[in-house]
């Protein structure tokens, strides 16, 4: 089935609007779809590493809501519906090429070619990234750097990584 | 009768906050010639490539002195993209150029800024991807690709193009001998069937010996030598910390020829060598 | 010592890559591990390394199979250097990053500062302690990242194209910085390398790897010989191999070609 990238685009957009509108038992069913669709389409390491990425950083953002006075409930709601716009967009991006999206931003939304160039320019180099990033780890492991234990050490090793790397 | 397509004159250079990397640089470069730019690490030979294509001193800033001509014209104050309609330029930081997500769309990419036709995209992207050893490959992604094949990748992409100025700074540094050979007689291939000038950065020279037509010896910024390749070779030589620099056959004749005082070929291949190393010492003996 | 024991390899969901490989790596030895890009020698290498491990067939170190160790149990065995110096550059100074395996490992400040100073005399960057490591120049920094792995003490060092897209003289200098580390201190030297006249120079032993098999383990000698038909595994014979083979003489450098040329005229004058 052919869903043209402005369709895509457009459904993307409706998603957002529906985040705010519907109620959260449906957003969360929203959620639960998009998460079917997305691992359905594109099932590789890069996926699995946004995701990963997407849900740490929800979780962070809950956390902060929550420091700062929220109340749970809002707190909680306001990161799933962060968590459902964002995976929507990984959908988009798994679905479509990135030229295709490019295009129906620069002709249906007049968005001007140079921002255009600039989201595939940027989203080319992500693998690379994350191939170079796995060097530099390989490379502390190498000297001496032991990351086994557990997730919070692995996630602290990673971002001491990126750091002197940007 | 003279056709420079790429002239340097009184050329200086330095990048903001650093020495001068280029100095005195004085070069024409001919119509239908392969040139080979060679010599020691951080001598200039890349950021020459960079003022050819009129990249430095235009995105760069820093300090320019004398000028540089690509095809007729002053590159200061021209933009870029006007050169690279009929320049190509293959970096040796590889990754940087290449700004697509699959191999097909790269080439096409290049093809479609030059103003090719969409029709004619595909059937040139299909040839490109074909001539440089990677067939079929049009939808494949970038991170697919080993460090090898998006170097050859590029090349496909500036090769499509077949510009009347072909500029590759160490366009096989990542790709191993047998790859790096047949690369070359691509290069050289498309060279003559489109009569092109080829300007090449490269470490190894034994890889090229078979087609340069003039060599440019670059040490700390300045020429040492140029010219036509055996006479360039020759000066070359007289510098005994350069001569590493040489093809190792060319450090054999030229050594040979000092020791026994004689004059041997101009060896292009190892084959060329033998053939007359065993004529002239013919079981040992001098003839 | 390392020892493969039949090993075989595939990345995950992937094609096989590494296929029944064995061979042992003896203490002090200077070895040389050419192939064509993708026969298997920087994955062969990865093994040895514990940063991938074989689906089937052991690899030894010291005696002891390391599949249920990760690289860094073995960092203070064997040492491995990455070929882009910049993904390998952690700290920002010098001795910070040449201080960063043992600072891992818990060591005290004495000896840190002790093997520090050690590694960096050996590979000649004793003035540059204090430097930015990403300010050096392209072969100063893979200077350092093998005296970065040197710190730790290894007995065994693993350099993944080490002189890739240097200029000869640059790659003679790291080479003779490797056979004094070689010659000097017996530190076993595993070379990945597509350079065949630094092989042929350089040591005394290869493996050569061919679409994932190896088919030629001996004496460095013996493979440039010119009896090998080299080029069905991608490489290269070098020129000098070449000439000395079709002219009967044996020389290591162009001044000593020449030499023997000169001496066999001279001696049937």
């Amino acid at each position: 089935m052919r869903i043209t990238a402005f369709t895509q685009l457009i459904l993307v957009l409706a998603v957002t609007a529906w985040v705010f509108l519907l109620p959260v038992p449906m957003v969360a069913t929203i959620l639960a779809l998009e998460l079917v669709l997305l691992l359905y389409i594109k099932h590789d390491r890069m996926t699995m590493a946004a995701i990963g990425a997407l849900t740490v950083f929800t979780g962070m953002m809950i956390v902060l809501q929550l420091l700062f006075g929220s109340s749970l409930y809002v707190s909680l709601t306001g990161g799933l519906r962060m968590f459902v716009m964002t995976t929507a967009f990984l959908c988009l991006l798994a679905a479509t090429k990135i030229q295709d999206i490019a295009q129906a931003l620069v002709e249906k939304f007049h968005l001007p070619c140079e921002y255009a160039f600039m989201l595939t320019t940027a989203l080319r180099f992500v693998p690379d990234f994350l191939t170079d990033s796995q060097t530099t780890l390989d490379a502390q492991s190498c000297r001496g750097y032991s990351n086994r234990g557990n997730v919070l050490k692995r996630l602290y090793s990673y971002l001491a990584v990126v750091k002197p790397w940007l | 009768m003279s056709n420079p397509v790429i002239k340097f004159t009184n050329f200086y250079y330095g990048y903001l906050n650093s020495d001068l990397i280029l100095q005195d640089i004085n070069l024409t470069v001919e119509q239908g010639s392969f040139t080979v730019i060679a010599g020691p690490s951080g001598a200039g030979k890349t950021t020459m490539c960079k003022a050819m294509a009129g990249i430095v001193p235009a995105y760069y800033g820093g300090r320019y002195a004398g000028t540089v001509e690509a095809l007729g014209e002053d590159v200061k104050g021209k933009k870029v993209s006007d050169l690279a309609m009929r320049v190509g330029i293959m970096l040796d930081d590889y990754e940087s150029q290449l700004v697509s997500l699959t191999a097909g769309e790269e080439v096409a990419f290049s093809l479609l800024n030059h103003g090719f036709a969409p029709s004619e995209v595909e059937a040139r992207t299909q040839k490109a991807l074909s001539d440089v050893g990677l067939p079929g490959r049009e939808n494949y992604q970038l991170d697919e690709l080993s460090g090898g094949q998006r170097q050859r990748l590029l090349l496909a992409s500036v090769l499509a193009i077949h510009p009347e100025v072909l500029i590759l700074d160490e366009p096989v540094s990542a790709l191993d001998p047998d790859g790096a050979k047949s690369l070359y007689e691509l290069i050289h291939k498309i060279y003559k069937e489109h009569n092109m000038t080829v300007i090449i950065v490269e470490h190894d020279l034994n890889s090229v010996l078979q087609y340069a037509t003039d060599l440019v010896i670059l040490d700390k910024g300045k020429i040492v030598a140029k010219g036509p390749f055996a006479q360039a070779a020759k000066i070359t030589y007289g510098y005994p910390n350069l001569r590493e620099n040489l093809p190792e056959l060319w450090q054999i004749k030229f050594n040979l020829e000092e020791r026994f005082g004689i004059t041997l070929g101009e060896w292009r291949q190892e084959a060329d060598a033998v053939s007359e190393l065993t004529e002239k010492f013919k079981g040992g003996q001098r003839s | 010592m390392i020892e493969a024991q039949a090993v075989n390899f595939a990345y995950r969901r992937g094609e096989p890559v590494i296929f029944d490989i064995s061979c042992t790596i003896q203490d002090g030895e200077f070895v040389a591990l050419l192939g064509h890009n993708g026969s298997g020698k920087t994955t062969l290498s990865r093994l040895f390394m514990a940063l991938d491990h074989p689906r089937s067939g052991q690899v030894l170190v010291d005696g002891n199979d390391i599949a249920k160790l990760e690289p860094a149990d073995l960092s203070v065995k064997v040492g491995y250097v990455f070929q882009n110096p910049d993904l390998q550059i952690l700290e920002d100074t010098v001795f910070d990053e040449v201080a960063y395996g043992l600072k891992c490992k818990k060591m005290t400040e004495g000896i840190i500062k002790k093997q520090v100073a050690d590694a960096l005399t050996a590979m000649g960057l004793e003035d540059l302690v204090d430097a930015y490591p990403r300010a050096l120049s392209f072969g100063q920094k893979r200077r350092l990242g093998v005296a970065a792995a040197l710190a730790l003490q290894p007995r065994t060092l693993i350099l993944d194209e080490i002189t890739n897209g240097q200029d000869e003289q640059e790659k003679e200098d790291m080479m003779a910085y490797l056979r004094k580390l070689n010659e000097e201190k017996k530190i076993t030297i595993i070379l990945i390398t597509h350079d065949m006249n630094i092989a042929r120079k350089f040591t005394k032993r290869v493996l050569v790897l061919n679409d994932g098999n190896l088919v030629f383990d001996g004496a460095t000698h013996d493979l440039f010989d010119g009896k090998n038909n080299i080029e069905q595994w991608g490489l290269k014979q070098p020129v000098l191999s070449k000439l000395g083979a079709q002219l009967g003489l044996e020389a290591l450098t162009p001044e000593e070609f020449c030499q023997k040329v000169e001496l066999k005229a001279g001696d049937s004058k």
